[in-house]
């Protein structure tokens, strides 16, 4: 099919005064030479973490440090020295420690205690329908709630588990982490089954060849797996300020 | 018309000619002088298509010299063919995406857009839940919360469809644009008049016009381009999404897909029964669109849940 050519026609004639001039409008001074081009990795801003729990933890950091310190105000219960009303109404002991946490299903605390633990995971998993959902920390992490001891801890073997593969509570660290999908989907199945379609959860790489699977936990925090809201990025500009600009 | 000397002076066609000739010329140095907007090649270069292998390697020589310069660093302007038996198609999870504005900004940075004036080449509109059913009229583009995901709100990012049917290929007047055998919809940049007869015929409101010269930082450029795609733009003619067709073809995911943070965008090839993209299709409630314009878009939104 032939194709309009409309910069030829309207602009014949110019070029061909265009030719007169010569060409010395053409030279285009110095030629340094420009540095090496860099990959760039559109998957991540500056100064931004790559993934999203990071991204998440980030902006949670972000507000603890606007809000600052915030002192609890604990009101003293008279007939049970060295207790304390918090602001929800639950007993508290004398660290702060809000004593349902101490009883089954999670004494786990009871021994496993350091006050960041207690602030990042367990009260974390309090708020998170985890807890709701009676999912407590035997359910992942293994052993037996009910001990006194911490030598029973480590030896019984609780039969309270919908964990379908036991094996999986023997993996630390890094391999756990690699292995999330196997942990996460034994209860979420068709989210589960979702990810391995490729519809839940994100995938990067390349699409008709080596990809990596975004494994859970790099978007859900699995002390308290819904999502947190983040920052978004600034709005669009109104379009008055192209006119604004006169060029 | 002898009677009717009003103080006017008489052109003879010779001087008429010779005026013409001069503000023609002048007309023309300024055009090229300049920062050398446009050279004498440059002027006549042919459609990309009607273009031999040779004539599209000098082009693209010429092109990197010329945005190395400008910008300082070195460019690479590929022209990669499409590859065999690929149909790219794109779909999108209204359920997860929580209109974060991600995509937008890693958009702007991979595909070299204007900062100043800003063009961006994906819009997230915000919909209140419930009552109607998605009116656009009273979807909203420029909120501004703290947070988001907000209650009560989805979000829905709009880009080029990729029209199987698309409307604004069929109304350019001169073939500037056109859909390449991968389904891309992609515009040649020195072909195009600027004429925006495309943007009105867009019914998405994805092609975007550089009505003053596009302010790209040379510190923010993106050396890595295609011709179709995203290499520094004019003044004066419109651009739009590509599907990132300088990482596509080259097996990479789109720069929106690898930025977004909760994995709403899925990209594949519809021809490929195992991809994502296919399942997706097969497997959701899927809709596509002002699906009444029978555009027929390569571009699928659901809902997960």
């Amino acid at each position: 099919m032939r194709i309009f050519r409309p910069l030829l026609l309207s602009g014949l004639f110019l070029a061909v005064s265009f030719a007169f001039l010569g060409f010395s409008a053409l030279a285009t001074g110095e030629e340094s030479a420009p540095p090496q081009a860099e990959e760039e990795n559109p998957a991540k801003f500056e100064n931004e973490p790559a993934t999203f729990i990071e991204l998440q933890d980030a902006q949670e950091a972000a507000d603890e440090e606007a809000a600052g310190e915030v002192e609890e105000e604990l009101v003293p219960i008279p007939e049970k020295p060295g207790y304390y009303h918090n602001p929800a109404g639950e007993v508290v002991d004398d660290f702060g420690i809000i004593m349902r946490l101490y009883e089954s299903p999670n004494a786990c605390v009871r021994c496993h205690y350091s006050k960041e633990q207690y602030e990042k995971l367990v009260l974390r998993w309090d708020s998170s329908k985890h807890s709701k959902n009676k999912v407590t920390c035997i359910k992942c992490h293994g052993g037996n709630d009910k001990a006194s001891t911490i030598a029973e801890a480590k030896s019984a073997k609780t039969t309270d588990f919908r964990l379908t593969k036991p094996s999986l509570l023997t993996l630390h660290g890094e391999e756990l982490f690699a292995k999330a999908f196997d942990y996460c989907g034994q209860c979420h199945g068709t989210i589960y089954r979702d990810w391995k379609a490729g519809i839940h959860g994100k995938r990067t790489g390349s699409w008709n060849g080596e990809k990596e699977y975004w494994v859970c936990i790099k978007c859900h925090n699995p002390h308290n797996p819904k999502i947190r809201q983040i920052k978004p990025k600034p709005a669009p500009r109104r379009p008055a300020h192209i006119a604004r600009k006169g060029n | 018309m002898n009677g009717h000397d009003n103080g006017q002076k008489k052109v003879s066609r010779r001087g008429f000619l010779k005026t013409a000739a001069a503000a023609g010329a002048a007309t023309a140095a300024a055009g090229c002088g300049g920062n050398g907007e446009i050279d004498f090649a440059e002027f006549f270069q042919s459609h990309f298509k009607e273009m031999s292998k040779d004539e599209v390697r000098s082009v693209i020589k010429r092109l990197e010299d010329k945005y190395s310069s400008k910008y300082g660093k070195q460019f690479t302007v590929k022209a990669t063919e499409p590859m065999e038996n690929v149909l790219f198609g794109y779909a999108l999870d209204l359920s997860r995406c929580i209109g974060c504005r991600r995509c937008v900004y890693a958009c702007v940075r991979e595909n070299n857009q204007s900062r100043d004036p800003q063009i961006h080449w994906i819009t997230v509109l915000r919909f209140k839940k419930g009552e109607k059913w998605m009116d656009l009229e009273e979807s909203e583009k420029y909120y501004t919360p703290d947070k988001v995901p907000e209650d009560g709100y989805f979000y829905m990012p709009v880009q080029c469809q990729q029209c199987k049917n698309p409307p604004c290929t069929k109304v350019c007047p001169v073939q500037a644009t056109w859909t390449e055998p991968d389904g891309m919809i992609v515009v040649d940049y020195n072909w195009c008049i600027g004429c925006r007869y495309c943007m009105a015929a867009c019914p998405y409101g994805a092609r975007r016009f550089n009505l003053a010269e596009p302010g790209l930082p040379k510190e923010e450029a993106n050396p890595n381009t295609h011709y179709l795609g995203n290499r520094p733009r004019y003044r004066g003619v419109v651009e739009k999404c590509t599907f990132c067709v300088q990482r596509t073809r080259e097996g990479k995911y789109p720069a929106c897909v690898e930025i977004c943070p909760v994995g709403a965008r899925k990209f594949g090839n519809l021809l490929d029964k195992d991809s994502e993209v296919r399942y997706i299709i097969e497997h959701e409630r899927v809709f596509r669109l002002k699906e009444d314009m029978n555009t027929q878009p390569k571009f699928f939104y659901f809902f997960s849940i």
